[in-house]
């Protein structure tokens, strides 16, 4: 039976050599010109973690849904100008994350470190292991805009401190300090379901 | 990075919305839709090949045709010296054919050979006129006018193509930090 390249990329969870061949492929492929098939291959890989990043920093669903759909016009109509075919998906994210920021850069708010609820830095129980995704995910949801941005770049996007300092405007120790408030607010916020886990009722 | 930071970045998948509205790959289908490629990016490598072949050979064929008498006083004024123009070209597009074409700039290469046609088909009746035995002064310097542009163009070309190819590795190189400006 024929399976489709998309389908073979949605059975695995990790990018294989032969699937990031595949995508090269698409990338070169419309480079060379329009080609519905690659395009179609590069949105479905990548559209679902590109909303969310865009979500996480908006806050707002239509709004990142009109972002994605810009920043996949964009990188389409430009990919000329992308020179190394496998590096697309970090300049796709770049474009997202330059056009959620947009509109919100101004809006992202920075809490004082001092305002920080009082929790240790370190927990040696493995608590969050049996905690639902959904509840992690409402927890990261409801962070501060500026801390959520930040924590979003560096643990889920894998930037670096200074990448993120650069792109927010903000100061490096910033940049570091938010994102230790952004997993003191995550722990704080799950600490009421880690009773309810440990009792058995979640 | 502590235990807590482990795990979520190692299931962060797991956090991801759960579905994509399909309305927006429809919004992209239909806006990329609107935009028609142009000819030359709908063009297989071979055909590309056949192209600047095809173009080439035509502007071989134009140069057969044969030279012009050209006073010298005029020869000299637009530098072709005492050697006829005609073969100057030729010797300058036989270098141009054989230097090589890095990938990255092969669509810049037939743009640029397109114009050349396109200079080739705008001059092809002065040089017609070059045949008739009472040849006007203006029509002669329109003739050199047209050999001394094209070979500056392919000198140019030449000369580009080489610095081009010259730095492709320290190109490639380079890509792997690159993020293009948007």
């Amino acid at each position: 039976m024929y399976i489709k390249p998309i389908q073979v990329l949605f059975n695995c969870s990790k990018l294989s050599d032969q699937n990031q061949d595949l995508l090269t492929n698409a990338v070169l492929r419309l480079r060379r010109g329009q080609d519905e098939q690659a395009m179609e291959l590069l949105y479905r890989t990548y559209s679902r973690s590109m909303l969310t990043l865009s979500y996480r920093i908006t806050n707002d669903l239509q709004e990142s849904e009109d972002i994605l759909q810009e920043s996949f016009l964009q990188a389409f109509s430009k990919i000329r100008q992308l020179r190394e075919a496998s590096s697309f998906q970090p300049w796709l994210r770049r474009l997202v994350v330059n056009n959620s920021l947009r509109s919100r850069k101004k809006q992202l708010y920075y809490e004082e470190p001092s305002l920080l609820p009082n929790l240790p830095d370190e927990d040696t129980s493995l608590w969050y292991e049996s905690m639902p995704p959904e509840l992690i995910k409402q927890a990261i949801q409801a962070l501060p805009a500026g801390c959520r941005t930040v924590f979003t770049l560096y643990l889920m996007e894998d930037y670096k401190h200074r990448e993120i300092a650069d792109t927010l405007g903000i100061s490096l120790s910033t940049s570091k300090s938010q994102y230790r408030y952004a997993l003191k607010f995550l722990r704080e916020k799950l600490a009421p379901y880690r009773s309810k886990i440990h009792n058995g009722a979640l | 990075m502590n235990n807590f930071e482990k795990h979520l970045r190692e299931h962060k998948k797991d956090y991801q919305l759960q579905e994509v509205n399909p309305k927006i790959w429809e919004g992209i289908k239909s806006a990329q839709a609107k935009q028609k490629p142009s000819v030359l990016r709908r063009l297989k490598p071979w055909q590309v090949a056949a192209t600047v072949l095809l173009v080439l050979t035509g502007t071989f064929l134009l140069w057969q045709q044969p030279a012009p008498n050209l006073s010298a006083s005029l020869l000299q004024e637009y530098g072709f010296d005492a050697s006829q123009p005609k073969l100057v070209a030729r010797a300058v597009a036989n270098e141009l054919a054989a230097t090589p074409v890095p990938k990255l700039y092969q669509e810049d290469y037939l743009n640029m050979m397109a114009a050349l046609k396109a200079l080739d088909t705008r001059y092809a009746p002065v040089l017609k006129e070059l045949d008739q035995e009472d040849v006007s002064e203006f029509t002669e310097r329109q003739a050199l006018n047209y050999y001394r542009r094209k070979v500056d163009l392919m000198t140019g070309l030449i000369r580009e193509l080489t610095i081009l190819k010259n730095n492709e590795k320290r190109y490639a190189k380079d890509e792997t930090d690159y993020e293009p400006a948007i």
